[in-house]
């Protein structure tokens, strides 16, 4: 079964695996380490009995010979002692030391171990009279021109004894050695990984209800802390959605419910006795009104409902020149001015290009249009303008209309905002509520403001692509 | 009985308005806040009914600041408002009860007229005096099983006097209760429903109920004395 990836487990295996390759460079290396210092210093010994024996080498009376005096003595000649040398003249042996008894110190090239070439010095590995481990050292040398060849050996086999328990102790202390180091890993990887289970459970325990919590980026880990920072943030994002979906649904249910609870109770109260014909008419007058007006918010509320959803789906958009759909717009609201002789004027700067809808951003133009055609004066005039600044595009749709009470400027893109002159019921236009969800989901900005000659100007800012 | 209506929606203001005083109410009428707090801080009413959102001062603020004055008369919060919230604060905030829009209007009215009769004192529908039984929810009074034929003012004037029964009601509070305060009233009109009351619910009968406290005002208890 394989479960998700596990960050302590991998943690644990991390720390395991380097523990063990500490472990074996440790080991092996102190191993490696001691073999060398105890082969060094037999070198250095053997060496300088290399040197002694070299010098024990003389002449007399025309023949070469080797100076036993010196040597006759110690180790070299007890038999088989693990201390030996052999010194060749001609490739004769012209001498040898009495612990050999009687053998030959045999060098194969296959053992040689090192050489020294300045020195003439080789070493080999061998077996000594007795079968045992041996380290030998040889020089070759020229004599009265003669070949000569110096060897003196040495027993390793205590060394070498010695070498293998080292070998057999570091072997079995490395198997508590792993379990320590697999038990510390374990519970280092615990450890390590327990603020990141605190976190968790204190964000496990933010839900709806307490979305105002935010976790503590101070007083904690950096790592955790960097977390604490982005989970907020995402919080933050979060509680503003929710508050913004609260305020809709509570706003749509009181514009809602009210015009039905206006239907409802003049249904209940003239039903209640009969009445003369005119009272009914009355209220079926009231009725009609309150309908259409729960006709219009339900149907502004599906448009922006649907707009939201399109324009949320990124594959809908593309790149749409500005001028372009401008001109669009004024071409669906053209048939509108002919009546009120209303003026038409556009001045587009060229080539601005923005990434969006076009369908929806004409749907907005055309609303703006609209209204400026509607609320303006007989013969009155409209200015369509389209400009650069820095990386925004500005648009900006003025009239020459009454303008805006000052009183309803700020709440003129509300979902529910009836228009001028309260309940004038606009059956066209959905209203500037939809044109601000365009506007907003393009990452845009409307604003609106009375003009100082009359009439109202607003302007619209979008990214451009 | 005179009620407070602070509505800001005007057309179901109005046919409240209406539909309540088609049921024996006298209908007061506000359109935000400001408004109604003034005249609930200044008016004798039986009842109010209480929109929460309305303009200038909102439904909830108004009704603390009415209990903080020590106004204690009954009030029904309506709302189109789902939040729970909004009807805990609003009940803790000494609301009677509470109607969510859209509302079964004859529903309405009865609770209306529930909340004015536990104000009272009369958590029963049917009020009884004596022999003398009246019913909240049908208008209409019956004394020794025997209906009254009262006329709707007639009827608004023994109700308002049967839940006020253990006390003596002033010719004034009648008028402030029992009519509009645009009303342009004759204050005889009070004599002449009393005598016709007096007429329809005690003649034939051997107990007096309604009585006269000269000065005072009007009492209706069965006192032992005889008609």
């Amino acid at each position: 079964m394989m479960g998700p990836k596990s960050i302590s487990v991998r943690l644990f295996y991390w720390l395991l695996g380097g523990g063990i390759f500490a472990l074996l460079v440790g080991g092996g290396g102190l191993f490696l380490e001691v073999k060398a210092i105890i082969y060094d210093s037999l070198d250095h010994t053997l060496q300088s009995e290399l040197e002694i024996f070299t010098g024990l080498l003389h002449v007399e009376d025309g023949d070469l010979e080797f100076e036993y005096a010196e040597t006759v003595h110690g180790d070299y000649i007890v038999p088989r002692s693990g201390h030996y040398f052999q010194v060749y003249i001609d490739e004769i042996i012209i001498a040898d030391s009495i612990s050999l008894a009687g053998e030959e110190l045999a060098l194969s090239p296959e053992q040689l171990i090192a050489e020294d070439q300045a020195l003439q010095i080789k070493t080999y590995r061998g077996n000594g009279p007795a079968g045992e481990p041996i380290r030998l050292m040889e020089r070759s040398l020229v004599f009265a021109e003669h070949p000569a060849r110096v060897i003196v050996a040495q027993s390793v086999f205590e060394s070498e004894q010695m070498l293998r328990r080292l070998r057999n102790f570091l072997l079995l202390s490395g198997i508590p050695g792993i379990l320590l180091i697999a038990t510390l890993g374990q519970v280092i990887s615990r450890k390590s990984l327990q603020p990141l289970r605190e976190f968790s459970s204190q964000i496990d325990a933010i839900g709806e209800k307490n979305i105002e919590t935010r976790l503590s980026a101070e007083k904690q880990y950096k790592e955790i802390g960097l977390l604490a920072t982005a989970f907020n943030a995402m919080l933050e994002r979060l509680k503003r959605s929710l508050q913004s979906r609260e305020e809709l649904l509570s706003e749509v249910s009181h514009e809602l419910k009210t015009p039905v609870a206006v239907i409802r109770s003049h249904c209940d109260i003239y039903l209640q006795k009969e009445r003369p014909p005119a009272e009914y008419i009355e209220a079926l007058e009231v009725i009609r009104e309150s309908a259409d007006a729960l006709g219009t918010k339900i149907r502004r509320l599906l448009a922006i409902a649907q707009t939201e959803a399109e324009l949320m789906n990124a594959s809908s958009l593309e790149e749409v020149d500005l001028a372009n759909c401008l001109r669009r717009a004024r071409v669906t609201v053209e048939p509108l001015t002919r009546e009120p002789q209303i003026e038409i004027a556009e001045t587009f700067e060229p080539g601005l290009q923005v990434r969006g809808n076009p369908e929806r951003l004409i749907e907005a133009f055309a609303n703006l249009l609209e209204n400026a055609i509607k609320y303006n004066r007989p013969k009155g005039a409209v200015l369509i303008a389209s400009s650069r600044q820095d990386n925004l595009a500005l648009i900006s749709i003025e009239d020459t209309g009454c303008g805006i009470d000052l009183q309803d400027i700020e709440k003129i893109f509300d979902r529910f905002y009836r228009g001028q002159g309260g309940n004038r019921t606009d059956s066209s236009g959905l209203g500037l509520g939809l044109v601000k969800t365009i506007i907003d989901a393009h990452k845009g900005h409307i604003e609106v403001r009375n003009r100082p000659e009359g009439g109202s100007c607003f302007s619209i800012t979008l990214p451009l692509s | 009985m005179r009620l407070l209506l602070v509505e800001d929606e005007k057309p179901l203001a109005k046919v409240l308005k209406k539909g309540l005083e088609e049921q024996g109410f006298t209908v007061e009428l506000s359109f935000d806040g400001e408004d109604g707090l003034f005249l609930a801080q200044n008016y004798a009413f039986d009842v109010i009914l209480l929109d929460i959102m309305l303009p200038n001062i909102n439904g909830l603020e108004l009704l603390q600041t009415l209990r903080k004055s020590g106004v204690e008369t009954p009030v029904l919060m309506v709302t189109a408002k789902r939040e729970m919230h909004d009807k805990v604060t609003g009940l803790e905030s000494g609301a009677d009860d509470y109607i969510s829009k859209p509302f079964d209007f004859p529903e309405v009215v009865a609770r209306i007229r529930s909340a004015i009769r536990r104000s009272k004192g009369k958590p029963m529908p049917v009020v009884e005096i004596a022999d003398l039984a009246i019913d909240t929810n049908t208008r209409v009074a019956m004394r020794a099983g025997q209906a009254l034929g009262l006329s709707s003012k007639e009827y608004d004037y023994l109700e308002y006097l049967a839940l006020n029964h253990q006390r003596v009601v002033s010719r004034n509070e009648l008028l402030n209760h029992l009519y509009s305060a645009s009303y342009d009233f004759d204050s005889n009109i009070i004599d002449v429903y009393i005598s016709n009351l007096r007429r329809k619910v005690d003649r034939g009968f051997d107990r007096k109920l309604i009585h006269t406290l000269r000065g005072a005002g009007y009492r209706l208890a069965d006192l032992g004395e005889k008609a």
